[in-house]
């Protein structure tokens, strides 16, 4: 069967005029839902629930979260509190599967932030393996982990594709590959794809996510060299593209591509025309793959 | 996979139930809920669900928050 393509659903009414004729054409396969997204005061819009309601009912919907922190040192009320919500989140609505990222993240809200990695040692495995089973106990669903763009250097770069491989034997689980963080690794870090892909467990791949992002320019630091990152909020490189085509054959278990676009970054009609055209090129790729 | 026609007149017509684009206001999450809120059209960066593991720079023409000060 040939995988699913589908979007990370976001509630702005930007994303809901440019993802409208998507879905109005049957383009939509399934959708990633961003589960903590929708647990603010302000309820989500009818719109985005009815959506998450359908493809729910037609086991099409994949929940997926950076806000547990799994890989946090210490157990705290936050990430209690963040599972209960879960249980909650998993009896209203039917989710496929579930998947969370790699890396911590406990200090609050910042501009600018991101999950950070850790080194992995007995003792990261100890608690990230508790973490994910925990997760697995409450949300009785497969459980899967998402490949971190961010590194502080070259070994977590290295090392990153195996930590995960042994985080995800406590639940059996899957591996969420994102193809725009390996980009921006292969950038920042001087890599090539068949390096990264290598230490990675290809046969564990059931997701992939395909996105865009921007370029910073640090003004200190002694390096004029740009740095890419994962924001969620720019057309899809050209070598993005390129990837999905190769990742695809060295992945015969992928069961859905999901194309992430955050809300709220589609300003003008350009960027909307080329939000659709970069989904239609995407679903061009998955569809014309060869089994 | 195609939508029933109900769910898709709903998507249609969005959140205002009218199909017009809301311009302005900063999306109510968990952590910055007050009323004030109204000048960025962002997720607030690191908010639980913001969906992605880094978010976007700040763009010229993004003002802070008048309610929590974060853009």
């Amino acid at each position: 069967m040939k995988p699913w393509v589908g979007l990370s659903l976001m509630p702005q009414e930007d994303f809901r005029q440019a993802a409208y004729p998507l879905f109005e054409q049957g383009e939509v396969d399934v959708l990633e839902w961003s589960i903590d997204m929708g647990w603010g005061e302000v309820p989500i819009p009818v719109w985005t629930k009815e959506l998450l309601d359908f493809y729910g009912d037609q086991r099409r919907l994949l929940g997926h979260s950076i806000g547990y922190s799994f890989l946090s040192a210490e157990w705290t009320h936050q990430q209690q509190a963040w599972l209960m919500r879960l249980a909650d989140e998993c009896r209203s609505r039917r989710y496929r599967r579930l998947s969370v990222h790699f890396g911590f993240m406990t200090a609050g809200s910042f501009r600018e932030n991101t999950l950070l990695p850790v080194p992995q040692t007995s003792g990261t495995l100890r608690t990230g393996s508790e973490g994910l089973r925990k997760l697995s106990e409450i949300a009785k669903i497969p459980i899967g982990l998402e490949n971190l763009a961010f590194a502080f250097g070259q070994q977590d770069v290295r090392d990153q594709g195996g930590f995960i491989n042994d985080l995800l034997v406590a639940v059996e689980g899957f591996l969420v590959l994102d193809l725009h963080n390996l980009y921006c690794q292969m950038f920042n870090f001087r890599k090539t794809a068949v390096e990264l892909l290598s230490g990675y467990p290809l046969e564990r791949v059931c997701e992939i996510h395909v996105s865009g992002g921007s370029w910073s320019h640090p003004q200190s630091g002694g390096t004029a060299i740009p740095i890419r990152r994962d924001t969620h909020d720019g057309p899809v490189p050209e070598e993005v593209f390129e990837l999905s085509s190769e990742v695809l054959k060295l992945c015969p278990g992928v069961e859905a591509v999901i194309f992430e676009r955050l809300g709220d970054t589609l300003t003008n009609s350009e960027e909307i025309t080329q939000f659709r055209k970069d989904y239609s090129r995407l679903r061009e790729i998955v569809t014309n793959q060869k089994q | 996979m195609l939508l029933p026609k109900k769910l898709l007149k709903k998507m249609l017509f969005g959140a205002t139930g009218t199909g017009l684009i809301l311009l302005a206001g900063c999306k109510p999450t968990a952590s910055c809920n007050s009323p004030e809120q109204g000048t960025t059209p962002k997720i607030h960066s690191g908010d639980p669900g913001s969906g992605v593991s880094s978010v976007p720079p700040r763009r010229k023409g993004d003002d802070d928050c008048p309610a929590c000060g974060r853009g």
